[in-house]
């Protein structure tokens, strides 16, 4: 691994600072799982992408970190790590699927570094991508591998130019929950809902939120859902130790004797970006949910467009959607 | 300490033209820089450090690479691992690709591109371009088989490319002292001393440079073999680490004096593999179950794969026929080999079951036998030959069945819905146990010392507890206390005292028989001072003899019970081992068994003589529910029953049915290795893309033992070190199958592959 100068602010300001200074060769570290372990240590790098030279540890930032609870909702701190979020009892009370989310990430000792900003955040999982001998659009290159080589887990939605998924649980969850996100940049803060926080590859193949070289993911605010929301999480997953989704699923929804209200239905592992099917969601909209749940989920074959190896995955993503809602609904 | 690691291929297959190294050279750190045409490995590169590395495509630093990642072409060593992978970066290299195949049944053909032209192709029969081997085997006449059939099935099995599931990267610290005396710290199974040795034949006569020079003796190599868990398999460490050690100890020459670490990258351990293979099956039976003919074809790498269904079935006619061919896909050698054989025997018993509607543990039965005999005849067979009358197969069925609830549970095919709306299934397999040799190749040592019995040999920690078995058959055999004997495990001179390396399946059943014969012979010998004079020391000071501990007695006449020997005729007239065994200590104390031969039951040329059959069975059963909206299969039950033939150490037994159930189901149901069909990389060779199992992902096996005593090696025992495994590698289909009524015999079966069998893609 390339060695790296570390640098641990204890204020959001200087941590942006920081950034700030070192541009495109600096990074925010966290727990690192994915940085460290992972990116730095894979050395996945391109022409898009350089080897961070500097590496500014956030979790020494006291505003980071922990769950807060207020009366519109909870905040997380993105520094808070995902053992701490499953565990706490008022993410499990306000947001349950985003604990069941974070317990779903890897392995207990990669949950007890790992922290909920560096899960969102993290790169995507392709191996083309995380290859060293493949210089993918994502990393500056030129091409999509994925288009004509293996692609058995890669995107069925959303896929254009890149065809990477985007590999957060708590990110999927986070979208379902309707949750906002603070973004600390030298100018200041910023609100962004998480709706508007992943971007695709068509608006910037290099990267895939929001973030700039000199911006940091500060926390983390969940609304209050309605009384009586229903919610529920999935995730297939090829292993029960360490792996990411080959689908996973959350919902979170309002329901009126057993007729769907309103809700969101998000995807993770089959679009770039956590993938909010408005086509289900619509389906379902005013209908016995029992009854017509079959019909809806196979409104996501409209808007599905897999690759050769991935059909598969939207025959698990409908089947995955029905059990999560009829989950919920139990 | 100096750090050492090799350059890898980022081609499938490539050709080095040229190499500069002076910018790595003049990197700060670096100490020495080995390129593949060094005439300190030149010989190596040509000829294999020993034969079977050549014939595994496994040269010491080739110059050219047959696989993606494959080590090869320079070795940098600095003083740190850091350094040597900036250095190895540094280095320039002209390449020049080669046409690779990926694609075993594309490989075999006529027109393929030529792949690994200094590998040796090891059959005549091998066909250009890249053939290694083709196989024939026909027992009986299986058109006459066929035709008896009231039932024909062909089907095709396919199996994925998997890995040796090794989790650490190998490695190897060596250091000189002086220019003769060489020690080794290696993380490897092998004993590699044969070949860094002069005294090896065939290898002392090889020019080399003046660091390559052989070894002038074995006695001047220590070997210190750290602990070895989480390894499964075969051949491959054998020939792979015999020339990583050499090429360790070359470098260490280089240093002049200075321990040298090389390490391996982890990668290796997903670009090997035997596990592939493509199966055409044809298989007659008759409506009761009872099997005709049996023939099957394998596009697939080494192994015999009828050899197992020939041990153990009464199926009077079996052909199998094999191609393999080389692809850049990494070593093609025995990792986790016996699968298969398995596999095929599996879906063989599950096909004519379903075909016939019939339960697979009936059709089990019906065709359980030895080399086309019936069981019926077996038992003539056990009677006529003095083993005990016992039907192990039926003995593991019936275990496995009660303990899974078999008879309340298994139903017809796609019958049953749980209220989760999953399907539910079960599954059943079965075959002979192995390893069931006994003691070719393993040597023994017993000293006494002190009352205390030590066994001294050398052998690896695999984390099997193979230990325990030795300790208890040689206290056993002595009428020692367990405590009373122990095991020292020796670190030089291994080619005197080498407990069966590399372990596992061979670890009990090979060297137990050495030790049983050589704690039979300590035994007469303590009995022996027992009835005679004791030794007068020459400081003393009375010069008579003094009388035997057991006056006027025949060693007959004496036994020894919990370290105590005593009079049989008068059991309370008895001395301890220890005071025996101290007042003629300075008489020759030990029993060396350097027996490298067969101890009883082989033929000289270690092959099983004919008339030696394979009488004992392991069965398997697992309970699914498969979830036919996502072709997700969770397994809810594991019940594994071997018999062992002796249990030595039953919760060693039951260790590895466990672990070789996570193995087995993990192989059935999750690992395949992907290369990218445009550049021919391994895509997901690292811990978090290859999807080994673990213990989370099935729940606890059930593990039962079975005792029949029907095994060669000592007390009739059997291994149980990789069997299991490799014989739970393909029950999944016959699982899937149950809860579905769709055969999935594309191995491994995950959900995109039920679903295809299911139909919806």
């Amino acid at each position: 691994m390339k060695g790296f100068e570390l640098y641990e602010p204890t204020t959001v300001a200087q941590a942006v600072t920081q950034l700030n200074k070192f541009g495109a060769r600096g990074k925010a570290l966290a727990g690192g799982s994915d940085l460290v372990s992972g990116i730095m240590k894979d050395r996945v790098a391109g022409k898009g992408m350089p080897e961070p030279d500097y590496l500014v540890d956030v979790t020494a930032i006291p505003e980071m970190k922990g769950v807060k609870t207020g009366p519109s909702g909870i905040t997380i701190g993105a520094a808070t790590t995902l053992t701490d979020v499953a565990a706490s009892a008022d993410v499990r009370k306000t947001a349950p699927i985003l604990g069941d989310a974070a317990l779903s990430v890897a392995s207990l000792q990669i949950r007890n570094l790992a922290t909920i900003g560096g899960n969102i955040n993290q790169r995507p999982r392709c191996w083309f991508f995380r290859g060293e001998n493949f210089a993918c659009y994502k990393k500056g290159g030129d091409f999509c591998y994925a288009v004509s080589g293996d692609n058995t887990y890669h995107a069925i939605i959303g896929g254009e130019l890149c065809y990477c998924v985007h590999p957060s649980d708590t990110a999927t969850a986070l979208v379902a929950l309707n949750a906002g996100a603070r973004v600390a940049s030298p100018a200041g803060t910023r609100t962004v809902s998480f709706d508007k926080y992943f971007t695709g590859p068509r608006e910037d193949v290099l990267r895939e939120n929001v973030l700039k070289h000199n911006e940091l993911l500060v926390d983390i605010t969940i609304p209050r859902p309605a009384a009586g929301t229903k919610m529920a999480w999935s995730k297939v997953k090829e292993r029960q130790v360490f792996d990411f989704a080959v689908v996973s699923v959350a919902v979170a929804f309002t329901v009126e004797g057993g007729v769907w209200r309103t809700g969101r239905i998000v995807l993770g592992g089959a679009a770039p970006t956590p993938y909010r099917a408005h086509t289900v969601e619509e389906a379902l909209a005013g209908k016995d949910i029992q009854a017509n749940i079959r019909t809806a989920t196979a409104a996501l074959k409209r808007t599905a467009r897999p690759l050769n190896l991935n059909a598969y995955k939207v025959d698990l993503a409908q089947g995955l959607i029905e059990r999560t809602i009829l989950q919920a609904l139990a | 300490m100096l750090y050492a690691k090799i350059l890898t291929s980022p081609y499938a297959y490539a050709k080095i033209v040229s190499m500069d190294v002076s910018q790595a050279k003049a990197l700060d750190g670096v100490r020495d820089i080995l390129k593949y045409d060094d005439p300190d490995i030149a010989e190596d590169n040509a000829s294999g450090v020993e034969p079977a590395a050549r014939q595994y495509n496994i040269l010491t630093l080739p110059g050219t690479s047959d696989f993606y990642q494959h080590p090869m072409g320079v070795v940098v060593v600095a003083d740190s691992e850091e350094i040597c992978e900036r250095a190895l970066k540094l280095i320039k290299v002209q390449w020049e690709e080669q046409s690779f195949v990926l694609d075993m049944e594309e490989s075999l053909k006529s027109d393929a591109p030529k792949v690994m032209p200094q590998v040796a192709r090891l059959n005549p029969k091998a066909k250009e371009p890249n053939t290694v081997m083709t196989e024939e085997f026909e027992h009986g006449d299986v058109k006459k088989g066929f035709a008896e059939a009231d039932k024909v099935i062909e089907y095709t099995v396919r199996r994925a490319w998997n890995t040796p599931a090794g989790t650490e990267a190998m490695s190897c610290v060596a250091q000189w002292r002086g220019d003769d005396f060489l020690d080794l710290w290696i993380h490897s199974q092998a004993n590699p001393q044969g070949n860094l040795s002069g005294s090896e034949p065939g290898y002392s006569g090889f020019s080399r440079g003046k660091a390559a020079q052989p070894m002038t003796s074995w006695s001047k190599i220590t070997l210190n073999f750290p602990y070895q868990g989480s390894w499964f398999g075969g051949l491959a460490w054998l020939a792979y680490s015999t020339a990583f050690v050499r090429l360790a100890a070359v470098l260490a020459r280089r240093a002049s004096g200075k321990p040298v670490k090389l390490i391996y990258d982890e990668s290796n351990f997903y670009n090997n593999g035997d596990d592939a293979g493509t199966y055409v099956c044809k298989i007659g039976a008759k409506k009761d179950g009872a099997i005709t003919a049996a023939q099957w074809h394998m596009v697939g790498i080494r192994n015999p794969i009828v050899d197992k269904t020939f041990e153990c079935t009464s199926i009077p006619n079996i052909r199998g026929t094999q191609d393999w061919a080389f692809v850049n896909k990494g070593h093609q050698n025995c990792w986790r080999h016996g699968s298969h054989a398995c596999v095929p025997h599996d879906v063989m018993i599950n096909r004519v079951a379903a075909e016939l509607e019939l339960d697979p543990t009936v059709v089990a039965l019906k065709n359980d036998g030895c080399r086309g005999h019936d069981w019926e005849w077996v038992t003539r067979y056990q009677k006529e030959n003095g083993f005990p009358e016992r039907w192990s197969l039926k003995e593991v069925i019936d275990a496995g069945k009660k303990a899974i609830g078999w008879d309340q549970k298994w139903h017809a095919p796609g019958a049953k819905k749980l209220p989760n709306g999953k399907m539910h299934g079960m599954g059943f397999m079965s075959i002979n146990e192995w390893d069931w040799t006994a003691g070719r190749g393993s040597l023994g040592c017993l000293v006494l010392r002190d009352g205390v019995a030590t066994i001294i040999g050398s052998r690896c920690d695999m984390g099997a507890d193979a230990e325990s078995a030795y300790r208890q058959a040689v206290a056993s055999e002595l009428g020692m206390k367990p405590e009373h004997v122990i095991l020292q495990i020796k670190t030089s001179d291994v080619s005197t005292y080498d407990l069966a390396p590399p372990g596992g399946s061979w670890g009990t059943t090979r060297t137990v028989p050495q030790l049983v014969m050589a704690a039979r012979e300590l035994k007469q010998k303590i009995l022996g001072y027992a009835v005679q004079p004791r030794p007068v020391f020459w400081f003393a000071g009375a010069m008579q003899p003094q009388p035997p501990f057991f006056p006027g007695k025949k060693p007959e006449e004496l036994d020894i019970k919990d370290s105590e020997i005593f009079e049989k005729a008068n059991p309370s007239n008895k001395k301890s081992v220890r005071e025996v065994a101290a007042a003629f200590w300075g008489s020759d104390p030990a029993i060396s068994h350097p027996v490298s031969g067969i101890i009883s039951g082989l033929t000289s040329d270690g092959k099983p003589d004919p008339t030696l059959y394979v009488m004992g069975r392991q069965a398997h059963f697992i309970e699914v529910e498969v979830d036919t909206e996502t072709g997700v299969v969770d397994v809810t039950n594991v019940v594994c029953v071997n018999d062992v033939g002796n249990i030595f150490n039953p919760e060693g037994c039951e260790g590895q049915q466990y672990g070789g159930a996570v193995m087995g189901l993990s192989r059935s149901f999750k690992e395949e290795k992907v290369y990218c069909p445009q550049t021919g990389v391994a895509l997901n060779a690292d811990n978090i893309g290859y999807p080994l199992a673990t213990m989370n992902d099935f729940p606890k096996a059930q593990t039962l033992l079975n005792e029949s005593h029907l095994g060669y090696s000592a007390y009739g025992a059997y291994g149980v070190g990789e069997n299991v495994g490799a014989s739970m590698a393909g029950l999944s289909a016959a699982a899937i199958y149950n809860a579905t009524g769709k055969w999935c015999l594309d191995y491994p079966t995950t959900p995109d592959k039920v679903l295809k069998a299911l139909g919806k893609i």
